[in-house]
Parts: C-alpha cells; structure tokens; sequence
C-alpha cells in the first residue's frame, strides 16, 4: 500500500472492499440489452441539467420586468449563453422523453410487482416532479407561453376542492399571477424540486438495490453479470452518444425566444409544451371539474397502479387484466397527444 | 403456570417510559409548530377587495351594437353597445382565466386557450367554461365611461 493512500485510510477509516461491493452488484444477463439502459439516462439528462441549470442561475433575473430580457441576453448576447440554454432545454425534453420510455419498459416487464411496488410509486412521484420541473422551467422564460402557462396551470389548482384556493395562494403569492409567483416558481425550480428529486433519486436506486433487479417473467436463464464494469460501459455509452446528439442539435438548431409576456392579450394559438397535450385535449373537451376529475383520478391511477394490477389478477387470474387495461389507458394517452399535435 | 420469568419488553420502568412520551410529545408538538409558522410565513398577505371606478374611454368610442376590448389596469373588459345601452362583462375566460377574443362575423367570444364560446351577452354557448362572463357595473358621466372593479392599486406584499 502507497504511503498517501495509507495517509487517507487512516483519516477516513473505510475499509475499500465497503465501497467496491455495490459496484460489482450482480445483475442479471437480462439486462444486457439496450433497453435496460433507460433507467440510468434520466439520471445522467439531470446531471447535464444541474450543471447547466447553475450556470444559467448567473444571468438570469427571477423578476417580471427583467426575467424576458436576462433570457434573451443568456441567449443572444452572452458568449456561449445559446449552448448552456440549449443544453438545458434539449436535456429537459429529452429527460421527459427517456422518463416516459423507463415508465414503459418498467409497465410492460411488470417489474413493479409484489414486493416492488413502492418503488414504482416512487418512479411516479420522480416522473411528476420531473413535469413539475418542466412546468416552472417554461414559466421562468417569461415569454407569452410561459405567462399563459402560468396563469392556467394555477387556475387549474383552484378549481381543487376544499384546498383549491389555499393552495392557489400559496403558489402564486397573492389572489393573481404577480411577481411573487415567478419567485416562488424559481425558487420551486432550483430549490425545492432539485432537493425533493436528489433526495427521491437515491430512495428509488436504494430500494432497486436492497431487491435487486426484478426478475424477467419467462426468462429461465439465472446467469449474472457484475454492475462494474459492463453494466456501467453500457450506461456510460449511451450517455456520451445521448450529449453528442444533444450538442449537435443545439448547434443546429439553437434555443429561440418567443415573444414578450403580455397580461393583457391572449395569443390566438397557444397551446403548452407537447408533454401536456394530453392532459390540455383533455380540459377542452370537458367541463372544468370533469377535467380537473378526470387528471385526478388518472394520475392516482398511476400511482396506485402495481395494487390495482394485483387486484386485477386476483379478480380474472390469467386473463391478463393488466396488459389490457395498462395497454387502453397508454393508447388513449398516446392518441391525446397525436391528436392535439395534429389537429392543434 | 407461576413463576414466569417477565416478558423482556416491560424492562423499562414507568418513568422511563413517561419521559419518552414527554420527549417524543414535546419534540412532535414543537417542530410541527414550527412547521406551521413556517407555513404561515409563505401564505400571502392578502389585502381586502376594494371596489374603484376605473375609466375606460369615451362612450362615443363604441359603436352601436359593436364589442370593444379594452385593457385597464385592474383588467381586461369587454364594452359592449346594444340598443344603445352601454354593458360591460370581464373578458377573463371563467374556464381557466385566459383572454377571450370577439369575433364579430359570428357574434361570439371565443377563448384561444381551450375553445370556450360564449355570446353577445356573456352566456355560454359550448366549450368547458363553468360559468357565464362576469358582469360589471358601468356607468357614463358626462360622455366619460367608469367600470366598478376590484382595485389592484394596493402593492402585493
């Protein structure tokens, strides 16, 4: 042993073989395919997102009169400003993009069931933190998108019962959308949420380890394979391939801004990011409570979804409840979405 | 049966376990106090509706059963002219709180956001909106039109 590693064995009294037994985690041969790689991009998108996040916290102003104009700068004057705005939002839609893909291979794997169902449960509330990121990122712009957003998304709130308007108030800082809300919204967005999310991460890979990986259903082979180094050759692959293409597309296609909020005229075309197309074909097509209902009862759904399968296997047992329920639910959002893309 | 030896959960005396109730009592009622102060502090100072009469142009300005939107501070309005009376109703859509737009070839307000439709007299016609246009109280002096709202003068704190 070198002298300067016995010098920090003996001030930091951990013995190696502690640390290195997570990494060699065996997993199952199952996963080496590409698709058990999703899990691990969303993580890797968040890092790009803190670091990229930080530095854009050096410009911009949480104020109504100047938030426009600090984006604007970040994205026009500032050297560099367009790639580390780019970045960010290219990171962010691809983070919902890679969520979404996990959620779905997770779903059609069943590896949410007995006894992983809270982890599942966790994956909702990381995949609606995420969104709710996603929500206060736009809302920070402060351009016509990001105003209405607001102005909707918490009246939506309102409409809650008992606790609406309580919690309207609380969101935006007094009865209207006022600069308060975009303070609680930034502070939302690089405080609250980035803490709740970290804290939320190491709960969900904790408890993917204390199980171990869920098994494949009819996959016979019991052969594993160690974390380090070949599990984690593959994440780090798909990581460096997924930031050269996020580097490349920025390049291409850098961030614009749309134009200046304006409280006193609707735009005639607006509609929120393609993440809440579902979600706003919805509202439109219902009444207010039906709507504000309907997204209720959908995202408890979510939530409470690996004891609403066990329920459904105990009802018709082998008559594949899940896969047929799971499958209308996922079609239904998937045909809101194209529909609102396609007929706006 | 006699004789058992104790069962090793009531090694504790009853002090002991009266101070952990006094302990785990006093450290919930106390951070749960805090909590809701906490609480307290980042619920807004709410300042009391005061209704003011806003001006908002020249009654002359309007056309005989024309709508015009106009953008006060406390709001946006639509005046609207029918069989010379002067109205006007909040052009905040009651769905969601966006702008509503006139569209005078169809005689309807129609709300870009998630397609509410309401007519001339601010009743709804489809679309999700849960309640009619808000009515305002107008009045005309000398020429001169005031709205009643609710006052935003007053700095949010």
């Amino acid at each position: 042993m070198s002298r300067a590693s016995r010098w920090i064995e003996e001030r930091v009294p951990v013995d190696p073989e502690v640390l290195r037994k997570p990494l060699r985690e065996p997993l199952p041969v199952h996963m080496k395919t590409w698709i058990f790689c999703l899990g691990g991009t969303p993580m890797m998108l968040f890092c790009v997102l803190v670091v990229t996040g930080i530095l854009l916290t050096f410009y911009y102003v949480p104020y109504p009169t100047q938030a426009y104009a600090s984006v604007s700068n970040i994205t026009f004057k500032v050297r560099m400003g367009w790639l580390v705005r780019g970045l960010h939002q290219g990171a962010a839609q691809l983070m919902i993009v890679t969520v979404l893909l996990h959620m779905i291979r997770v779903f059609f794997t069943r590896a949410y069931r007995k006894p992983r169902e809270l982890n599942w449960v966790l994956g909702v509330a990381l995949f609606m933190i995420t969104l709710t990121f996603a929500f206060t990122g736009y809302s920070l712009i402060y351009d016509q998108l990001s105003y209405w957003a607001t102005v909707v998304g918490t009246n939506m709130i309102e409409a809650l019962p008992l606790i609406g308007k309580p919690l309207l108030y609380m969101l935006r800082g007094g009865p209207n959308v006022n600069p308060n809300t975009l303070s609680r919204f930034y502070d939302f967005h690089i405080g609250v949420l980035p803490t709740m999310m970290v804290l939320l991460i190491g709960a969900h890979l904790a408890l993917v380890r204390l199980h171990s990986v869920a098994p494949l259903p009819g996959d016979p082979r019991r052969e594993t394979y160690p974390f380090f180094p070949d599990h984690m050759l593959r994440e780090a692959i798909v990581g460096l391939l997924i930031l050269i293409g996020l580097v490349n597309y920025v390049m291409f296609f850098p961030p614009t801004i749309g134009a200046l909020a304006t409280p006193g005229n609707t735009p005639g075309h607006i509609r929120p990011e393609w993440y809440f197309f579902p979600t706003y074909r919805w509202l439109k097509m219902t009444s207010l409570s039906i709507g504000i209902g309907g997204s209720i009862v959908y995202v408890t759904g979510l939530f409470l979804w690996p004891f609403i399968d066990a329920t459904l296997e105990r009802i018709a047992p082998r008559r594949n409840l899940w896969l047929i329920v799971g499958t209308a639910f996922f079609l239904m959002t998937i045909v809101f979405m194209v529909w609102e893309a396609i007929v706006g | 049966m006699e004789n058992l030896p104790p069962p090793a959960m009531v090694a504790r005396s009853r002090r002991e376990f009266m101070a952990d109730v006094i302990l785990g009592l006093g450290t919930t009622l106390g951070l749960g106090g805090l909590a809701f102060r906490f609480l307290e502090y980042l619920y807004p100072v709410i300042l009391p509706v005061k209704l003011v009469e806003v001006p908002a142009g020249n009654a002359s300005e309007i056309p005989p059963d024309g709508v015009r939107l106009v953008h006060l501070p406390e709001g946006p309005v639509m005046l609207e002219k029918a069989d010379n009376e002067l109205r006007a109703v909040s052009a905040i859509c009651t769905h969601l709180g966006c702008i509503i737009q006139w569209h005078p070839e169809a005689k309807k307000f129609i709300c870009p956001c998630h397609q509410g439709v309401y007519d001339f007299n601010g009743n709804v016609l489809s679309g999700p909106p849960p309640r009619p246009l808000e009515k305002l109280q107008v009045k005309v002096r000398d020429g001169q039109i005031f709205v009643l709202m609710p006052s935003l003068k007053e700095e949010q704190v």
